[in-house]
């Protein structure tokens, strides 16, 4: 039995002019730690809010623990809410922290001792008798976290509880928000708009677009596996060529010819069914593009390179990230992909310098030509 | 294209020192990322080149004309603020061209110069929207547009932390369309972009790292990177970092291959954890100098199992793999070794005793051969070039924790 | 159903008031108050307007009769009730347009400012409201009377001028507080001088604000009887008009010209209303003259202007209205005070009328108004939440003399007959005035910070009763207070509505309005010092507890 389960979901607001969820189902499990991840505007935060029941949905059904919540007020619900901008009582550390069970009338001596655990789960246990004026940001949120563990809920649902962080400051808190939550064998589902948080610490992401879940799997699958353009540009950095189906291998192969005289790959698809002479997107990661200069040796090389595509190349640009070495290269057919390279990569290119360029068929994913490529992209 | 100059600018807010004796140049037509943490001092120091704010003491300078007293309406300076500031109640055309109704009594004179700036943003078709009616991207290039109109030739345009509002994926993309169109022949500007992400920081042609209302660095991006001037920016420009702190224990110098255009020594270093390590430094270090030096997660490798020959290696047990996408993460907690004298079979049983540990923090690309090959549990073994390390003069522990800590 | 961490020792003693609390948050009950709530706003706002609306066409065959074809006046009265109205406007037109100019560059620096004595200034500007009409009436009278201007017309003008004065500069700040002041520190950077800047964008985004706070003012300034009576002479307002019918008995012409009258003043308030909704958009772009627009950008000028702003507040507005004190040394003062017909108990007994009246009503419009208050905010009635939100500022626009009348009727022996011309009826007519005065305070902290806190409590498991008694209450607390006394100064101050309906009974600014009508011209200073000595530190006491701007948590 699903902790969360969400039954055909949808939430207008103004009379239907605006579509905040369209048509949403969804299972969380007992001890998941999911993350909600999409543009701003996706309708992350409502999906908070109806599983929470600080909105109602127009339409569906919400289950808790199998029950079914849909009208009941959060209070009735058992889950605890983390807000994005804390919503810290003018109480002091303590009575903020106990504010749950005082409200639900339990003994004094009961509320002193759970209060007592939470502040030291989250290290504020020193500070209980303090009111929380002019507090960093980092420290209101770990009360606002003891204050839902004192709760006793088990289910965690947070809005964006890291939004407020530096990003140094919330790269740390996120490792200490995730051990809690696994030491509490708390189930949670947290939103956020930072996808580096969720791929660190989350054990699958959810990947919503305009009312719309587009993918649920863990960050690696999604990662190596979009099931279209936006997913993939989303999770991070990615390369597109354009092309056509050459030939059907008629078992879920496909020879992809590049536009304007580029190579030919062979590439996997299971998902999706090609025609021959369709317009396709292929798309692979920043990462997955191999240079080599030009007198590299393959045959006596240590590496494997079988089944790698190889195309000629020049550096157009270069420049340091910070992370990495990025070139942008111009390929044969006037395309140009970006490419990363780790600072420590044995080889060092030089601008307008000729290269080898390689790609594996088995990193290439394929995708139909959409209808707008630029919303796809999300270039607007 | 202005050259900015500041002289001993200070700046004080209702008791708080926000910038304290502020001294730079900024040449023509530099594109200059002004970085640090919020509370730096940012929005302040371009606040005071703009003219919106009067030092406390100092003086800017542009082209060598002193506009310290100069109110901001008469300093060719263009800002286009971080929440954008589209007036409401014009239309983009107005927007984008109001700076230039203050000189051009002909309205249609100033549209059509408006238009080739709306054209460089790609916003073509879009002059007669009202801003509440653009996306958040249109509305940057807009405010970016109409900061462009405020200047006349050679004039400067600060940018102040123009992509915050805005997807990480939009983000990227107008990272570069927006350095390009500055630098564009027609316009070459001198620019300044505020930010507070390391990565956005390093499309600057040099780095301003601000930290508590000082300057500490002022360099290319590849100097802030490897030739950082302390430990905060050495932090501040990286994602993960492993700190060390040990003595010099020998000194030899390099011959060959200059890494970048420096001749290197190497020195070796026994670490506080006793591990001996390897550094290459251009720095003046003796034998016996006590050092802290850093290590940056992207810059080691990783073998499985225990190499115990190599000594300018780590090993350890995988605490934690976490895939990011491109890079996998990886932390190890890596004993510290014992004295000389115990045994290599003692190795093995001290490990999963009482010796305290340490963790090290790597980044490796996730090439297909590695991604499922970092198992929790597993000893493996992680080196890294020693060119890449940065050696510091021993910093205490306290104030180690200090600058890293950040909270 | 909370889940717990641990089963052992919880002990779970729900108190009865947890039990109670949680009783009383069903449906049924939330409904219950909704109606009581909303009975309560109808019977003191929307019934007597009805019943004058009733009132007026089952006479409006005598009313025609009265009005236009009297056998001995012929349409005289009509014509005079015509003049008035006219009076009345043409009064109130030039009282607002010379506050809006003399205002405007105080309300700016109030807005934008940051300075030593910011706090002080703000609390001048708003001390004339604080006065009781009649007194401050008084006041102006004793003022201009040196410079030999006499009642009259003019004299109305300055008096018109001097109160709706705090009421502009009100309503400025909240016009120009809307507009992002961003937007204008990015002009200059465009490279705009200080005026272009002002032309270009304060005052197109300003306008639609400036013109509702203008009519609001111009509402204020029709319906204000207390000042003018004491200083019109042979002068009539409409107001005026409507008391005097009153005092003669001829209610039917009465309601006549007080249903005008609050048809008219409905009106202005709709098209407020209207006005709020709209949307700025600039066809055309202005033309800028450059140099000459530079020139008056000069420090001289703007801080000209703003010194100019200052000097005429304290010689026009501030001078005039406290000038009473000046005259209340003199030693006629307790003679006569103390003389035959014993003023001086009369003074007390109707200074404790004030202050039973206002107590009361205060008490009973707090208790009303916190529930009125959570159904604006909190309720999601549709469009049914800003028709509540414009009625509930009727008796705020709508002339007190004639709202009086219609409570009159409506209470009174020719209505309902439930009360007598006299302290009952005083108290209802200072309810239905006093209401908005206690509602928006609230209304304004409600809408601050607490939706969130609302949220947190609730998903801490609280249910809504026990999520306002711990957290709501607290932070409305100050609100509600702020509001209590802002509407007690109110009740204390109430001259018009309390002229009709007062019978025999008096309160202090009725009082002063009967001493100096009188000519006990030392005996109304004194009342009119004590007042103004009480109203004032009334207001001090407002500001304290006003609700602050931001909030931390």
């Amino acid at each position: 039995m699903p902790d969360i389960e969400l039954q055909h979901i949808r939430k207008e607001f103004e009379d239907g002019k605006i579509i905040a969820l369209n048509e949403i189902n969804l299972k969380i499990n007992n001890n998941d730690f999911a993350f909600l991840l999409g543009p701003s505007g996706c309708g992350k935060t409502t999906m908070l809010r109806v599983i929470s029941g600080l909105t109602q949905p127009t339409v569906g059904k919400v289950l808790i623990d199998g029950v079914d919540v849909t009208g009941s007020p959060p209070q009735e619900r058992g889950i605890a809410f983390i807000f994005q901008d804390f919503n810290i009582f003018p109480l002091s550390v303590f009575e903020n922290c106990t504010y749950a069970l005082k409200v639900q009338g339990y003994s004094r001596d009961y509320i002193i001792q759970e209060g007592e655990k939470a502040l030291t789960i989250v290290g504020l246990a020193h500070r209980a008798d303090e009111i929380p004026i002019g507090w960093s940001n980092g420290d209101l949120q770990r009360l606002g976290l003891a204050r839902a563990i004192c709760s006793g809920a088990k289910i965690l649902i947070m809005d964006e509880p890291l939004g407020s962080l530096d990003p140094k400051i919330s790269a740390e808190f996120r490792w200490e928000l995730r051990r809690i939550i696994k030491d509490q064998g708390l189930t949670a589902i947290q939103v956020t708009h930072n996808q580096e948080e969720a791929m660190a610490i989350g054990d699958y992401i959810i990947i919503m677009r305009e009312g719309l879940i587009l993918q649920q799997n863990t960050s690696e699958l999604l990662y190596r596996y979009p099931n279209s353009l936006f997913v993939g540009n989303f999770l991070g950095g990615i390369n597109i060529l354009e092309g056509y189906i050459r030939k059907d291998y008629q078992d879920n192969y496909y020879d992809v010819k590049i536009r304007l005289g580029g190579p030919t790959f062979k590439i996997h698809s299971t998902d999706k069914k090609f025609s021959l002479d369709e317009n396709v997107i292929v798309l692979f990661r920043h990462e997955e593009v191999y240079l080599f200069p030009l007198d590299y040796d393959f045959e006596n090389s240590q590496a494997d390179w079988t089944g790698i595509v190889l195309m000629d190349g020049s550096i157009s640009e270069k420049y340091l990230t910070g992370k990495a070495m990025r070139y942008m290269v111009e390929l044969g057919n006037e395309d140009t992909v970006s490419v990363a390279k780790p600072e420590v990569f044995q080889y060092q290119f030089d601008i307008n310098e000729g290269i080898k360029v390689g790609i594996f068929n088995e990193d290439l994913r394929l995708f139909k030509y959409p209808k707008n490529l630029a919303k796809e992209m999300d270039l607007q | 294209m202005t050259q900015i100059k500041i002289e001993n600018l200070s700046f004080q807010r209702r008791g708080f020192q926000i910038l304290n004796n502020i001294n730079l140049t900024i040449e023509n037509g530099e594109y200059i990322t002004l970085v640090g943490p919020t509370g730096s001092g940012k929005s302040s120091l371009i606040g005071l080149i703009a003219g919106l704010y009067k030092p406390t003491s100092g003086k800017i300078y542009f082209d060598g004309i002193d506009v310290t007293k100069i109110p901001p309406e008469e300093r060719n300076c263009g800002l286009m603020f971080e929440s954008y500031a589209l007036f409401p109640h014009l239309n983009i055309l107005d927007n984008v061209s109001y700076a230039r109704h203050m000189k051009e009594a002909n309205h249609q004179d100033t549209y059509d110069i408006s238009r080739e700036v709306i054209d460089l943003v790609r916003l073509t078709d879009r002059e007669s929207t009202m801003p509440h009616e653009c996306s958040g991207g249109m509305q940057q290039r807009v405010a970016l547009a109409r900061a462009i109109m405020a200047i006349e030739k050679r004039g400067i345009l600060i940018l102040d932390e123009p992509f915050k509002a805005l997807d990480a994926g939009l983000r990227l993309n107008l990272r570069r369309e927006v350095k390009n169109i500055v630098k564009s022949p027609l316009l070459n500007m001198t620019t300044i972009h505020v930010t507070n992400d390391m990565k956005e920081a390093m499309m600057g042609d040099r780095i301003i790292v601000l930290d508590q209302g000082t300057i500490r660095q002022f360099d290319s991006p590849d100097q802030v990177l490897y030739n950082p001037k302390d430990l905060f920016v050495a932090n501040f420009f990286s994602t993960e970092i492993n700190h060390f702190s040990g003595k010099i224990i020998a000194r030899e110098p390099t011959e060959g291959k200059m890494f970048r255009e420096k001749q290197l020594s190497k020195i070796i270093i026994s670490t506080n954890e006793n591990y001996i390590l390897y550094a290459k430094t251009d720095k003046n270090f003796q034998v016996g100098d006590e050092v802290t030096f850093i290590i940056r997660s992207q810059y080691f490798k990783a073998r499985h199992k225990r190499r115990e020959s190599k000594t300018n290696s780590i090993y350890g047990k995988i605490k934690r793999a976490k895939f990011m996408g491109a890079w996998l993460r990886i932390e190890l907690e890596a004993p510290f070794k014992p004295h000389n004298g115990l045994s290599e079979k003692n190795h093995t049983e001290v490990h999963t005793n009482t010796l305290p540990m340490k963790t090290i923090k790597i980044e490796v690309p996730t090439t297909r051969t590695a991604i499922h090959n970092f198992i929790v549990g597993e000893t493996i073994t992680v080196y890294y070039p020693s060119e890449f390390v940065i050696v510091f003069p021993r910093i205490p522990e306290k104030k180690l924790e200090q600058i890293l800590r950040v909270d | 159903m909370q889940k717990l961490s641990n089963g052992v020792n919880k002990n779970i003693k729900k108190p009865v008031l947890l039990k109670m609390e949680q009783h009383f948050s069903k449906r049924v009950y939330k409904t219950f108050l909704d109606i009581l709530v909303l009975s309560f706003f109808i019977l003191i706002i929307a019934a007597p307007i009805i019943n004058i609306i009733s009132n007026v066409i089952d006479n409006i065959g005598e009313i025609r009769d009265r009005l236009f074809i009297d056998e001995l006046l012929g349409n005289s009265q009509w014509v005079m009730m015509v003049k008035a109205l006219w009076e009345s406007f043409f009064v109130a037109f030039i009282a607002v347009i010379i506050d809006i100019l003399i205002a405007f560059p105080i309300a700016m620096i109030l807005t934008r400012g940051n300075f030593f004595g910011k706090k002080i200034l703000d609390f001048l500007v708003d001390l004339p409201m604080a006065v009781p009409t009649s007194a401050l009436g008084f006041s102006v009278l004793l003022f201009w009377r040196i410079f030999k201007i006499y009642p009259g017309r003019l004299l109305i003008i300055f008096v018109h001028v001097a109160f709706t004065y705090p009421y502009i500069v009100r309503n400025l700040k909240i016009a120009i507080e809307k507009v992002n002041p961003l937007l204008e520190k990015a002009a200059s950077t465009l490279k705009a001088s200080k005026w272009t800047v002002f032309k270009t964008i304060s005052f197109p985004l300003i306008r639609e604000g400036l013109i509702a706070g203008g009519i609001l003012a111009f509402t204020r300034s029709l319906g204000e009887t207390g000042a003018t009576i004491i200083c019109s002479g042979l002068v009539e307002t409409a107001p005026l008009v409507v008391v005097a019918l009153r005092k003669q008995l001829q209610l039917p012409s009465a309601s006549f010209l007080s249903l005008l009258l609050i048809i008219i003043s409905l009106i202005l308030l709709i098209i407020v209303k209207i006005l709020a909704r709209r949307k700025t958009a600039t066809k055309k772009f202005w033309q800028i003259h450059f140099d000459w627009e530079k020139f008056i950008s000069k420090p001289v000028f703007t801080y000209g202007l703003k010194i100019f702003s200052f000097v005429t507040m304290i010689l026009l507005i501030l001078i005039p209205s406290f000038f009473i004190f000046s005259k209340i040394l003199a030693e006629e003062t307790m003679s006569e005070l103390l003389g035959a017909d014993n003023k001086w108990a009369y003074l007390w007994i109707s200074l404790v009328n004030s202050f039973r009246v206002g107590f009361v009503v205060v008490f009973i419009d707090a208790i009303f108004a916190i529930p009125f208050a959570l159904v604006l905010v909190r309720r999601n009635w549709g469009k049914m939440n800003s028709i509540l939100d414009a009625i509930l500022d009727i008796p705020l626009i709508i002339p007190s003399a004639a709202l009086g009348f219609a409570v009159f009727m409506f209470w009174g022996p020719a209505g309902i007959n439930l009360a007598e011309p006299g302290i009952g009826m005083i108290s209802f007519t200072h309810l239905t005035f006093t209401f908005p005065f206690v509602v928006r305070p609230i209304v304004a902290q409600l809408r601050n910070v607490i939706p969130g806190h609302e949220e947190a409590s609730a998903t801490l498991g609280a249910s809504p009763i026990t999520t306002f008694r711990r957290i709501t209450f607290p932070a409305i607390k100050n609100g509600i207070i702020a509001g209590m006394i802002a509407a007690f100064t109110r009740s204390l101050s109430e001259t018009g509505a309390t002229l009709i309906v007062m019978g025999g009974d008096r309160t202090i600014p009725v009082l002063i309005v009967d001493w100096v009508e009188q000519t006990a011209f030392s005996s109304a200073s004194f009342a009119s010092a004590m007042v103004i000595i009480v109203s004032a530190f009334l207001l001090a006491l407002t500001r304290f507890f006003e609700p602050k701007q931001r909030d931390i948590f």
